[in-house]
């Protein structure tokens, strides 16, 4: 197992070395650059080929990125264009509050979404079971945008509870920070928590047809104490799959969020970084979000031998 | 003088949730996954910016202001701002889009700056003259002190504008003051400009929130960008990238009694619909570029009050003469009588918008003409005449070039397809990313392309980046350079007499109808909108930047 986990963080620093060349490559493809942004469009072009030399914009690409890469490596990841601020800190903080929205979303989807799945799969076609599939499919279908503005409109200005002014870390205030949770986590969760619910209902009917759960009955338990068990832990792995893959959804949800909400999170910073062509921050919010995904990935695979010890990794 | 390309730059937000996609594609890619680039919501920022003639205030000197506004000033409270952006940048002399000129105008002063008619006044300069088009002299004023409590000095202000120079500043007016030839400081209190070419205009260069007065010895050991120090009315206190800009009050500023608020904390909503919902919902106290889709509901209700014009922000159609068949004038003519630009103003800013039938100059400018206000009045039976006189009775295909990022430029852009369209003009129009329109506009590939930008001041001289072929930015992107209008356009800068100028610009706006190089397309209103008990603001048409005047805001409550 050591060595595995081992093997796997060799190649997380090989999957995150290509993301960053990937990412890198793609972001000088594209058009535009930041001195422009800084400059202005009606900047004289002798003025912006001047600032691209003072801030080296002007060399190969090929230097440019090995410059990049050693600083990286020596854990320096520059310096916004634009702003001229450090970009490590900064992608960290961000990083941090994304991560509490991924985390308040996934606990949320699996806190509605297994017992309802659950439920679901114990009474399979009756009306319990087509309400709680409307539900999901309400959840899968809606965008976040459209439920993030209602949320807001309703529980903001409407009803005044949970306004979302202004954002209060957790050093500060942590009941407050929580109740700014709320709104984002539930949004981010709805589509996620709707297939989960949808992947254990169907996950569980499976299980509950297989010898073991006959075997289980036959020797007198009851069919409650049978799924407790037997069923429920058997069901879980393509839960957990599940899950680690709406990691990756997650993040992409958390562009809608974040702007709706005011979330000073990883999104918002990424995008703005992308308009203004402020390269350093792009590559250091794609670089933190490829390692959120390879250690979300590498976890999820830990996760599935103790769920189900026939697994074994060598 | 700010013009508003680069605040653009700033104003988006999920237009780019695409490269975003992009980026989530690589993290999905390695999770073996099908990862969700989520759709993006549409958020119809607003651009540019207001300046002209006379706030919406419409009443003259402090006093008056006090009587447009009931009571008298109160001090005080801490205003609460909804602001489109957040400010990744807070150097004087760097461009980073409207919201940082915003801030920084409260932490900064300028050598002239304008009060709320938007007429210019001693700022850090207590008097200022014109010995000659060429020269202009600054008489520094007394007393004043730096946020650090040091006296700003003469030297100061030579500082500020040698650091221009230097490329690696990155100075956004650092080509404006190219034709500064020298500056002399003949005694401690007076500043001399002698410029290479005389510029009618060189003050609202000076007044603009780009030339603001920086300090010698705090910037050698401090990092402006992130910790800005001037002379203004408020100093900075701290910024929470993405959450929340702190400014305090400076006790000691220069101008008696002002400013009124204790503070102002700035609250970074770049999506339309959040920073509105906080204004609706009270959670700010005022918010800038209202979007069209609530202007309506803003300005009807009692508990709010909206600040608006609709003057420098404008659209243009383009037409490149060196592609077929836009070389035929009539083929252009055609295009800008088949514009019904009242429709235009109605789809693309739900009323919120004045046609342009007439010239670029807006009323109460030096150099606007009444008589030809009229000229392009919709006429599509007049427009199908010129096509068929062209030799296009059945219309023609074309493409038309925009950008997919702003609202204020895609949504004239679509309006104006269809009505080309109506005429049996069928353009293919190619919506692109604002980075990439830039390049692809600058490239001069397409045969037209559709715009907006905002008069960068309230003088006829802002004409020149859209109408010099040697000056101007916009033309070269479509190859047109009218010898004549150049010419003009030099004797209207360098002369200081005022009828001369009248003529001239007159002459420039009326030429640009006849030989319509552009078709303009609609003036859009540019908005504010603050809780009823905010007092004293006034929405400046004079400068690029009304925020000038939180100086003299003040809550009631």
């Amino acid at each position: 197992m050591a060595r595995y986990v081992l093997r796997r963080l060799v190649y997380l620093v090989v999957q995150v070395f290509l993301v960053a060349t990937v990412a890198f490559i793609l972001i000088h493809l594209v058009p535009g650059n930041p001195v422009r942004a800084m400059l202005g469009q009606n900047a004289p072009e002798a003025q912006v080929r001047q600032v691209e030399h003072a801030l080296g914009l002007d060399r190969p690409l090929l230097v440019q990125f090995a410059a990049w890469m050693g600083q990286v490596v020596r854990g320096n990841f520059g310096r916004s264009v634009v702003g001229g601020w450090s970009v490590l800190p900064e992608v960290m903080t961000r990083l941090g509050n994304t991560l509490e929205l991924i985390a308040g979303a996934i606990i949320i989807s699996v806190a509605v979404g297994i017992p309802l799945g659950t439920l679901a799969a114990r009474r399979p076609n009756t009306t319990t079971d087509l309400v709680l599939s409307w539900v999901a499919m309400a959840g899968i279908s809606l965008p976040n945008f459209v439920i993030g503005s209602v949320l807001l409109l309703l529980f903001a200005v409407h009803w005044h509870v949970l306004p979302q002014i202004e954002f209060v870390s957790w050093s500060k205030n942590p009941i407050e920070h929580l109740e700014l949770l709320v709104l984002p986590c539930v949004t981010l969760a709805a589509a996620s928590g709707a297939v989960v619910m949808r992947m254990m209902r169907s996950s569980l009917l499976e299980v509950t047809g297989a010898d073991f759960m006959r075997t289980a009955r036959a020797k007198g338990l009851s069919e409650n104490a049978a799924v407790r068990r037997h069923a429920i832990k058997n069901a879980l792995n393509p839960v957990v799959s599940i899950l680690g893959l709406q990691v990756g959804a997650l993040l992409g949800g958390t562009v809608i969020v974040e702007t709706i909400y005011g979330w000073p999170g990883l999104s918002t910073l990424l995008l703005d970084a992308i308009s203004n062509r402020d390269y350093p921050v792009i590559q250091g919010v794609v670089l933190a979000i490829a390692i959120l995904t390879v250690l979300v990935n590498l976890t999820v695979d830990i996760v599935y031998a103790y769920l189900d010890p026939r697994i074994r990794y060598v | 003088m700010s013009d508003e390309f680069p605040r653009l730059n700033r104003r988006q937000i999920l237009k780019l949730a695409a490269g975003a996609g992009g980026a989530l594609t690589l993290s999905a890619l390695l999770a073996a996954c099908g990862g969700a680039a989520s759709p993006s919501t549409a958020s119809s920022s607003s651009a540019g910016k207001a300046t002209g003639t006379a706030g919406t205030g419409g009443s003259a000197s402090a006093s008056a202001s006090a009587a447009a506004t009931p009571g008298t000033p109160k001090t005080g409270g801490t205003l609460r701002y909804g602001l489109s952006s957040d400010v990744v940048n807070f150097d004087a002399q760097i461009q980073t889009g409207a919201a940082a000129s915003d801030v920084k105008n409260m932490i900064y002063d300028t050598l002239i700056t304008y009060d709320q008619n938007g007429k210019m006044i001693p700022g850090l300069a207590s008097a200022w003259k014109a010995i000659d088009a060429s020269t202009y002299q600054f008489t520094l004023r007394q007393g004043v002190k730096w946020h650090t409590g040091d006296p700003f000095t003469a030297d100061d202000v030579l500082f500020t504008f040698q650091r221009m120079e230097d490329p690696s500043v990155g100075a956004y007016n650092a080509g404006r003051f190219k034709s500064v030839s020298k500056i002399a400081t003949p005694d401690a209190n007076t500043v001399v400009f002698h410029l290479s070419t005389p510029n009618a205009v060189f003050p609202y260069i000076i007044a603009d929130v780009n030339s603001a007065i920086i300090n010698r010895k705090y910037t050698s050991s401090h990092n402006l960008q992130t910790a800005p120090m001037g002379t203004g009315p408020f100093y900075f206190v701290s910024r929470q990238p993405g959450v929340q800009i702190t400014i305090k009050k400076n006790p000691n500023y220069w101008m008696p009694g002002i400013p009124y608020l204790d503070g102002i904390n700035f609250y970074p909503k770049p999506d339309d619909t959040t920073r509105t919902t906080a204004l609706l919902s009270g959670d700010v106290d005022f918010m800038d570029y209202v979007p069209y889709t609530q202007m309506a509901a803003i300005k009807s209700s009692s508990k709010l009050k909206m600040y608006g014009d609709e003057e420098i922000g404008f659209g243009w159609l383009a037409f490149d003469h060196t592609h077929q068949p836009f070389n035929d004038l009539r083929v252009r003519q055609a295009c800008a009588y088949a514009l019904n630009r009242e429709v235009i103003a109605q789809t693309a800013f739900q009323g919120f918008g004045a046609p342009m039938n007439g010239g670029l100059i807006p009323k109460g400018w030096v150099g606007y003409d009444p008589s030809i206000q009229n000229t392009y009045d919709y006429n599509p039976t007049k427009a199908k005449q010129l096509l068929a006189a062209a030799g296009f009775p059945n219309g023609f295909k074309t493409k038309i070039l925009s950008t997919s990022t702003y609202s204020v430029i895609s949504g004239p852009a679509t309006a104006a397809q269809a009505l080309l369209k109506d005429v049996g003009i069928d353009a293919q129009l190619d919506l692109q990313e604002w980075q990439i329109f830039l390049k692809t506009v600058a490239g001069g590939t397409y045969p037209a392309h559709i715009w907006g930008s905002a008069l960068p001041y309230t003088d006829p001289d802002a004409l020149t980046n859209f109408l010099s072929g040697t000056e101007g930015t916009i033309p070269k992107d479509f190859h047109y350079n009218d010898p004549t209008i150049n010419k003009w356009l030099d004797e209207g800068r360098q002369t200081l007499n005022v009828s001369q100028r009248q003529t001239i610009y007159a002459n420039i706006d009326k030429r640009v109808l006849e030989t319509v190089p552009y078709t303009w397309l609609v003036r859009r209103e540019q908005a504010e909108a603050s809780q009823a008990f905010v007092n004293g603001y006034v929405h400046l048409t004079a400068d690029g930047w009304s925020q000038l005047m939180l100086r003299q805001t003040w809550l009631a409550s």
